[in-house]
């Protein structure tokens, strides 16, 4: 059984320290994941709250023995789906005009930040821009149109001419590249 | 970690830019919350587009539709203007060049009076190196690029056909065209050649044995600069 399994059992026995060591292991994956399903239209405070949601429904959902180890599925997938419906629940929330109000009672605090705003710090943002700087101008302006100015992959397959697959495979590329240049400037090793 | 995740970089880029369907999206978050090297790929990617969203124009001073800096790495080769090489190597080829200078006024002074001696002189010149392109060659002129290889190695001895290779690592439809050019060591140009493919064989028209430079150029980049030794057999 690996680590992660075991912390699982741990928890639901009751060990607040294994709460502590579960978080330190999956807290950078939680606040990447919100950050990017929640992109749009939210307020830094909602991610936050969104956040410390996950971490509670986690905590409720394995210390009632709710996680089967048995059952073929990582505890990495089984918190990685809690995310996914605590995100999903947020924004049926707010459809409906109704807060998004967080069950919080005194659950371990993250007690480091995590890796994706230690990414975003001033310093390394600078770092960060100098890697996308690398880039070629083809794939810089790919991104550019894709990200910053929000075009489809069809509206800028018509602006530069090009078949939207190939869009797509420059949008991926750039990406892959900009990843292998971090890797080589050593930010962010693993 | 391994990660044997076979599409690995669209998957990472397919879900920043939120191209993937919701149940594409969640089979991806159950894998790179236990994978090390997605979920490092994953915050980066994330990074980078959170850098993109809020402030992309300023940060990416030279994206495509303003072309200028590509074209001023471009005319760095053919205006005959190098910026000056920042490694160690710049001070050891211009000794180079002097010291071989050197060997071949000797060879000249010293060298019986026959037309075969004169011979070898003119040749020997031809390895003398040309500081210009050794400078590029010692930089990295390339930008975007990753996990690149060029053949011949930097110093390498040929002395049968000039096989000019490169693999970019770019996707088939991206890697297209390139241009070639060879230079001897006076800076002529002995070759210029679009190639669509990834190497240039020469086997006619060989030139005299000296010391070459080679180009590596796309429409909008200097990709590589290589030199060889080229030894008729």
């Amino acid at each position: 059984m690996n680590d992660s399994k075991l912390l699982s059992q741990r928890i639901a026995a009751g060990d607040s320290l294994a709460e502590h060591e579960l978080f330190r292991k999956y807290d950078g994956e939680i606040e990447t994941m919100v950050r990017i399903r929640m992109r749009h239209a939210v307020s830094e405070q909602d991610r936050e709250d969104v956040v410390a949601e996950i971490r509670h429904a986690v905590l409720v959902s394995l210390r009632k023995g709710a996680f089967d180890p048995q059952a073929g599925r990582t505890v990495g997938a089984y918190i990685a789906g809690i995310a996914a419906n605590t995100i999903g629940q947020f924004f049926r929330k707010r459809e409906r005009g109704e807060k998004f109000v967080t069950g919080l009672d005194g659950e371990p605090e993250s007690d480091s930040r995590s890796p994706l705003a230690e990414l975003l710090d001033k310093e390394c943002r600078q770092e960060l821009s100098h890697c996308l700087n690398k880039l070629k101008p083809k794939y810089q302006q790919v991104l550019l149109l894709r990200i910053y100015e929000g075009k489809s992959i069809e509206e800028i397959s018509h602006q530069l001419g090009i078949k939207p697959r190939r869009v797509s495979e420059r949008i991926h590329y750039a990406f892959k590249l900009f990843v292998k240049i971090c890797r080589k400037r050593d930010l962010f090793s693993i | 970690m391994e990660c044997n995740l076979t599409e690995r970089d669209q998957l990472i880029a397919g879900y920043v830019t939120e191209e993937l369907s919701e149940k594409e999206m969640r089979d991806f978050e159950a894998h790179y919350f236990e994978c090390s090297v997605c979920s490092e790929g994953v915050r980066l990617a994330a990074a980078a587009a959170s850098i993109l969203a809020e402030d992309g124009p300023r940060v990416l001073a030279n994206a495509a539709g303003s072309p200028a800096k590509a074209s001023a790495k471009l005319a760095n080769v053919f205006g005959r203007s190098p910026e000056p090489a920042s490694s160690s190597r710049r001070y050891v080829f211009p000794a180079f060049a002097t010291a071989a200078c050197a060997v071949v006024l000797m060879m000249l002074i010293f060298a019986p009076n026959d037309r075969r001696h004169e011979e070898n002189a003119v040749v020997a010149g031809n390895f003398t190196p040309e500081p210009y392109f050794e400078n590029l060659a010692t930089q990295v002129v390339r930008t975007g690029q990753a996990s690149e290889q060029f053949s011949p190695e930097n110093g390498a001895n040929l002395d049968a056909e000039i096989r000019l290779e490169w693999r970019s690592g770019e996707p088939s439809s991206e890697a297209a065209p390139y241009e070639v050019v060879l230079y001897n060591n006076k800076r002529d140009e002995m070759l210029r050649s679009t190639v669509s493919g990834s190497q240039l064989t020469i086997h006619d028209d060989l030139p005299p044995p000296g010391i070459y430079y080679w180009a590596l150029l796309t429409e909008d980049e200097l990709v590589h600069v290589g030199w060889f030794y080229y030894r008729k057999p």
